[in-house]
């Protein structure tokens, strides 16, 4: 089993570092898409004006008289030659206006995608802490019902939905061995389902098999025991998926999986996937 | 005429910086959190943060020296 050595303060300065960093990014990539721009506009004005006079000085060198033709032809080929460098310098300007478009893309996507949902991830992280610091494990408050919507997220297994976890009531059934179910602990469970939410899930969703999650347990050493993602998506997606059936008054009954229902609300996940019978 | 290629150079420095402080952080917090979700974590979501991080950071150095030669290009006027 793997060790866990976890400081919740460590987590938080993560998660502050990571959003600080977000918020400058954003600001950093604006304004230098605004300087790149700026830019642009500057050496575009200058190749008019340049243009401008390049044709002002052709048309004097056509009607001059032949005493003036050689100051003024000098005078057109330096113009010619500054008219050259503006419009080498509009190139290179206006390349480093797109590429600042692209970054200043990535980053948005970055800072409004990437970035919170990381701070989500270490915000349930944090929330599982300071639940686990509680070491009795309580039955759950009765949710209230609401309008039941599963989703079909595309798992791949014939069957299997993903299932709104709010509507799943325990009052009737209460969790009573204390998750020490097969030689698991409850610090087991809460490993299972928060691997499921950050790794498995978006890994299956991604494309990845079973057998890929078997290649990366391997590759960390873990063969046996609990923890393992192979474990995890025999858990959800494999031999083991949870069993949900449908009361009457629309909330659901959970006849196989309620320790991975519980732990899951408890680190404020809305879904999780299994069989919905009824 | 204004130089918005010193302002890039400017921008470039920050976002070193602002790159320098989150491999800090990310440094401190791994002696501190060490354990399988912190590598599902970093898999998952810090790996690309970092990598937009450093992606700030270089490709604004490319740009400020592209911005550099274009007010040089057109600073050889006569």
């Amino acid at each position: 089993m793997a060790t866990t050595s976890t400081s919740p303060e460590a987590i938080a300065d993560l998660r502050s570092a990571i959003d600080r960093w977000g918020t400058s990014a954003i600001g950093i990539a604006r304004q230098a898409s605004a300087a790149a721009a700026a830019l642009v506009t500057e050496i575009e004005a200058a190749v008019r004006a340049r243009s401008a006079r390049k044709a002002a000085l052709e048309a004097l060198l056509r009607s001059a008289k032949d005493a003036d033709r050689g100051r003024l032809a000098g005078q057109l080929h330096a113009a010619t030659t500054s008219l050259e460098s503006a419009r080498s310098a509009l190139q290179d300007a206006t390349d480093a206006a797109r590429a600042t478009q692209t970054l200043q893309r990535r980053i948005n996507d970055c800072g409004s995608g990437r970035v919170p949902e990381a701070s989500r991830a270490l915000t349930r992280k944090l929330g599982a802490l300071s639940e686990y610091q509680s070491s009795a494990v309580r039955s759950t408050s009765t949710p209230t019902p609401a309008a039941t919507t599963v989703a079909d997220r595309g798992y791949g297994v014939q069957g299997i939905v993903d299932v709104p976890i709010d509507q799943a009531r325990f009052d009737d059934n209460p969790i009573q061995d204390g998750y020490y179910k097969g030689g698991a602990d409850i610090a087991d469970y809460r490993w299972a389902v928060e691997t499921w939410e950050t790794v498995v899930r978006p890994g299956v969703l991604a494309g990845k098999t079973r057998e890929d999650f078997e290649q990366r347990d391997t590759a960390i050493g873990q063969h046996t025991g609990f923890r393992r993602t192979a474990g995890v998506f025999d858990m959800f997606l494999g031999n083991d998926p949870i069993q949900f059936s449908r009361r009457a008054d629309g909330t659901l009954d959970v006849s196989s999986g309620r320790h991975r229902v519980q732990v899951a609300q408890r680190l404020g996940l809305t879904h999780l996937p299994g069989r919905l019978h009824g | 005429m204004a130089d918005p290629s010193r302002h890039l150079r400017a921008l470039e420095r920050a976002a070193a910086d602002v790159q320098r402080v989150l491999e800090a952080a990310i440094i401190t917090v791994d002696q501190k959190w060490n354990d399988d979700a912190r590598r599902g974590f970093e898999a998952e979501h810090l790996a690309a943060i970092r990598s937009d991080a450093r992606h700030l950071h270089v490709d604004l150095a490319e740009i400020a020296q592209a911005a550099d030669r274009a007010f040089r290009a057109l600073d050889q006027d006569v």
